[in-house]
């Protein structure tokens, strides 16, 4: 025992030396502070899909326009609908900079529109950081099924697939039957989008919305091609050029401003559709350091020759765009917000 | 067809070339390894790989990470073997006759027939999904939500095979495992399903806390309890001579191997449905369908036969939907779906088409890694098996880090931790008292998918689902499986009942531990009264059959007369473990060990997991069992590093944050681990 209580005390010794030789790294200058740092992008789903490689290849990438070149290591926090890694920004991880993360673009809009179990922060208050892109996003049907157009929607019965209801296949599916009375069904519970997608193709289910215009394009081009979709809806609140001009904006569907209003308020996230933030209150020169860095890779030619051999959409959204966004949203009045939340419920 | 073996030569020449071959050995290398740790399998590897493929092209991208994926579910059987701890979720069914085999100084041949049954699955499944390229479209599109849903009733039936001769626990434990299996957001309206607000579970347990602690504690829990070697007559008797027995049995069983590699390649073309249970329900396949089942759970060679070689070939059907449609069939694919995204391949048409030579190469890499993992593992072999002659006195401190920090990789949580240890002393009792700890797996891992599917069904096509061609052939296989076993189990019930002892009541530890998982049952009936109706029907049927199960079970232990009746392939027999421990001494040690691993927990939770992992090294080998300090201290700080390597810097996982770091911000700032 005696030889164990002196191997204590000399690890101990050994800790305390080791502690008190590094220099203390309060220094005001940014480049001091991220110089020779590793600074944490928390991913908040598995590794593989959509988030976690636009989370990855930024972090190739950002490091080298932050101020100081810290090294930036991607890391995966899964955890219920990366509502885990936004609670985990926002109350435990340090307020210095050395800490971002990549979420669901939903997550921000949760608690505005009813949902407050597990919801632990206040999305006004992230420090945002910049979205890669805006992407619109369309409901597509199989030609076979008969359903071409908005009218067709209106009129005929429908079923989409669906993913479980915090997903955006559900809730546009429920916004989109809710808000405009339309004969259709949700048959929700499949694993993923490519699942729905397959689902499709069998003949188990005639479409599905919502789908981002970008994946359609860069995996499953070949249903446009063979004229085997028709894309009667695009979902967003701006009109995409590339999206042809004769598929109605879901917003300009109807003529009611506060129906309008709420249709805003729920597809505004296509806009912020690969978010980053930071936590909030850190020193105002870091976060904007965080932000510029953010714009200047998205301008970064080798980032964007990068994405663009991954097939990976770049518009990108600042983060004072994002912030003034949320601000804007959580503003609406309470009659706007009350539609929006009934419309979202999944009404069978 | 003569394009297509042109391409798919094209393709083997593309592979063999310098360095891509390199590639291969490499990634086998590495997953060789990685297979051998408990509670790492091959999609820890795969996430730690892919950002190195960025550089690389194509095939070799694709070779290195099928080298790993592919081979973890071979090495796995080398510590299933020697110490009965499964070295992937695959082996747990490989550990029952495995682990048997190497006590009875047999581990030479469980190698060679192990080695070369996984090889052999792992070829065919590569053969299969290679021959079915041109029919991949038409076979997705021909399996719906109800081919599915009969997939999985498959599955759930062999509860029936594998509860053995104890069917009322094995019913008990599935209901049970199907119950826990519905923790989280419920599919259909989101309800949250005894989540009782803790985020961590609004995704419901994770797989990897329930099977290693169900499989992997256990063993460990009786290492340290028991005391010994493993067996030291094992490491004489790994030589090619016996491994040589072992692959001849391969040969003598030639008709088992194909018909559990076939069934592993379909069962891995669903979704969901993946390694943790593919070997359980070939190996109760094996027990219902071989002449002579009785051998089976004694150290059966065909017990290590049939579960690894459904367990390789279930990678060739797990690669058909995700190569035909982007549909991750598990895990792993879904990693592997993220590699066909970073080097702009798409899933679908083009693979089949277009990029087939990738597709090509991508059975040839699966193909060759099985070919060098098998050939590398049986050279090695008689190497390996010296870490059974390693005492326990080391080996324990060493592993628990491992299968400690493994799991908490899974989630990263704390509630993979707590979770762990309560599996672990669940299925620590489970095996003490004869419970079937399969069941419990299956009804876990197959439980959401088939709540899936059923929901699926029956809004896509009404009642119409059960017509389907397909659904109807395999109800007829399923009936056929569940005849024996069921008329079996009516009659030994029938016959219990009769001889019921009215006048002695008996408060067994059995039946404690039946009114315990009663109780749970219950608890979970009135907590979920509440929810929707379409939230509440498997759960809740779930929770009635373990209720209803255990009641039955109850009455036997009460009032049946005494005998613990072995369950063969229930992988709930008593192992002989030499002389029997004194019963108070086995729980003292039993609550020590536990004590242990809680204490590490904590400990993490105080100074950091780390810095943990090297201080409960050093204790536990110091204090624990009195090694000299200098050797713990060695030990220690070697486990520090490894672990540090591993995790920290190969797999970046964020460290949660310490009671220390909360107290000296400056040692978080500077290690990052705290």
């Amino acid at each position: 025992m005696a030889k164990l209580h002196r191997l204590f005390a000399a690890s101990l010794v050994a800790l305390i030396a080791s502690v008190a030789a590094w220099p203390a790294t309060a220094q005001d200058a940014v480049a001091n502070f991220y110089k020779g740092r590793s600074v944490q992008l928390l991913i908040g789903v598995s590794p593989g899909g959509g988030y976690d490689i636009y989370g990855r290849t930024l972090a190739r990438h950002m490091g080298k326009h932050i101020p100081g070149n810290p090294t930036l290591v991607p890391q995966n926090m899964p955890g219920a609908g990366t509502l885990k890694v936004a609670n985990y920004i926002y109350n435990v991880a340090p307020k210095d900079g050395s800490v971002f993360a990549t979420f669901a673009r939903g997550i921000p809009m949760e608690k505005l529109l009813g949902r407050t179990v597990g919801v632990q922060f206040d999305a006004t208050k992230f420090t945002w950081v910049g979205s890669i892109t805006d992407e619109p996003s369309v409901c597509v049907f199989m030609v076979r099924s008969g359903i071409a157009t908005w009218r067709d929607m209106q009129t005929k019965q429908w079923k989409v697939g669906g993913s479980g209801v915090a997903t955006d296949l559900d809730i546009y599916a429920n916004v989109l039957r809710n808000m405009f009375h339309l004969p259709g069904r949700l048959v929700s519970g499949f694993p993923g989008g490519q699942e729905v997608l397959l689902a499709m193709q069998r003949g188990e289910v005639d479409g599905r919305c919502s789908w981002s215009w970008s994946s359609l394009l860069s995996r499953d081009k070949f249903l446009l091609d063979q004229k085997l979709v028709s894309i009667p809806v695009q979902l967003g609140v701006e009109r995409s050029s590339e999206i042809p001009a004769n598929v109605p904006l879901v917003v300009d569907l109807t003529d009611n401003p506060k129906e309008k209003a709420a249709l805003k308020l729920i597809f505004s996230r296509q806009l912020m559709a690969r978010p980053f933030a930071a936590p909030p209150g850190i020193p105002a020169e870091r976060a904007k350091a965080l932000r510029d860095a953010f714009d200047a890779t998205m301008k970064d030619p080798a980032y964007l020759s990068e994405m663009m051999r991954l097939q990976l959409e770049v518009r990108p959204v600042p983060g004072a765009r994002l912030e003034q966004m949320v601000k804007e949203v959580y503003a609406y009045p309470p009659d706007v917000v009350k539609i929006a939340s009934d419309a979202i419920k999944n009404a069978r | 067809m003569p394009d297509q073996l042109a391409m798919a030569f094209h393709a083997l020449q593309l592979l063999l070339q310098w360095p891509r071959i390199a590639i291969l050995v490499l990634g086998v290398l590495i997953g060789l390894a990685i297979g051998c740790m408990p509670g790492l399998g091959g999609v820890v590897a795969l996430a730690v790989l892919i950002p190195f493929t960025y550089n690389l092209d194509a095939p070799s991208s694709f070779a290195l990470l099928l080298g790993v994926a592919s081979v973890t579910t071979i090495s796995d059987l080398i510590p299933a073997v020697l110490f009965g701890v499964p070295g992937t979720v695959g082996a747990a069914a490989t550990v029952i006759d495995g682990h048997r085999m190497a006590e009875k100084g047999e581990a030479g041949r469980a190698f060679g027939a192990g080695f070369v049954a996984a090889a052999v699955g792992g070829i065919f499944g590569a053969v299969m999904l290679a021959l079915m390229i041109p029919i991949l479209q038409p076979i997705m599109l021909a399996i719906g939500s109800p081919e599915l849903l009969a997939f999985s009733i498959f599955g759930l039936s062999m509860v029936a095979t594998l509860s053995g001769r104890a069917p009322l626990k094995g019913l008990t434990a599935a209901g049970l495992g199907l119950m826990i299996s519905m923790i989280g957001s419920g599919t259909q309206t989101g309800t949250l399903r005894w989540t009782f607000n803790w985020l961590y579970l609004f995704d419901g347990i994770p797989l990897i806390p329930v099977t290693l602690g169900l499989f992997a504690l256990p063993e460990l829990a009786d290492l340290a309890i028991n005391r010994r070697r493993i067996a030291s007559e094992t490491v004489a008797n790994v030589n090619l001579a016996n491994q040589w027995q072992g692959v001849r049995d391969v040969g003598k069983n030639w008709w088992l191997v194909i018909r559990s590699s076939a069934l592993g390649t379909f069962l891995g073309m669903v979704p969901g449905i993946g390694s943790a249970v593919i070997d359980w329900i070939v190996y109760g396949y094996a027990v219902r369908t071989e002449k002579r089942p009785e051998t089976f759970g004694h150290g059966d060679v065909r017990g290590v036969i049939a579960p690894e070689s459904s367990n390789n070939a279930k990678e060739g059907g797990h690669l058909v939907p995700t190569i035909a449609f982007g549909v991750p069939a598990g895990a792993s694919m879904t990693l592997l779906l993220g590699a066909f995204l970073l080097h702009g391949l798409t899933p679908g048409p083009d693979m089949l088409g277009k990029n087939l030579d990738v597709t090509y190469s991508i059975i040839w890499s699966l193909t060759l890694a099985h070919v060098l993992g098998a050939a590398i593992c049986l050279l090695f072999a008689r190497q390996l098996a010296k870490f059974a002659e390693m005492r326990h006195e080391i080996l324990l401190p060493m592993v628990m880090p491992i299968v400690f920090v493994a799991t908490f990789q899974a989630t990263r949580s704390w509630g993979d931790l707590y979770f762990l240890l309560g599996f672990g002393i669940v299925g620590w009792i489970m095996k003490k008292l004869g419970w079937p700890r399969p069941p419990m797996v299956l009804g876990f891992v197959i439980g959401p998918i088939f709540e899936r599917y059923l929901f699926l069904s029956t809004e896509i096509y009404g009642n119409a689902w059960m017509a389907r061609p397909v659904v109807i052939g395999i109800a007829l296989i399923i009936a056929w499986v569940l005849y024996r076993p069921l008329s079996q189990t009516a009659r030994t019930l029938a016959h219990e009942f009769r001889h019921l002892d009215r006048a002695h009541i008996r408060l067994s530890p059995g039946a404690l531990f039946t009114l315990f998982g009663m109780a749970v049952a219950t608890a979970a009936l009135i907590t979920s009264a509440s929810w929707p109706i379409e939230e509440q029907i498997v759960p809740r049927t779930a929770c009635w059959a373990a209720l209803i199960a255990g009641a039955f079970n109850l009455v036997t232990e009460v009032f049946g007369a005494d005998k613990p009746a072995p369950a063969p392939g229930g992988h709930a027999a008593p192992m002989p473990m030499g002389p029997e421990l004194p019963v108070k001494v086995t729980l003292q040690r039993a609550a020590e060990f536990f004590l242990w691993l809680g204490g590490l927990v904590a400990l993490a939770s105080l100074i950091g997991f780390v810095p943990a992992i090297g201080v409960f090294v050093f204790v536990y080998m110091g204090i624990g069992f009195r090694e000299p300090a200098w050797r713990a201290g060695i030990f220690g700080v070697a486990m520090t590093i490894f672990c540090y390597a591993l995790f920290d810097r190969g797999l970046s996982v964020p460290w949660p944050q310490s009671v220390l770091g909360d107290i000296i911000p400056a040692l978080r700032d500077v290690t990052g681990l705290l």
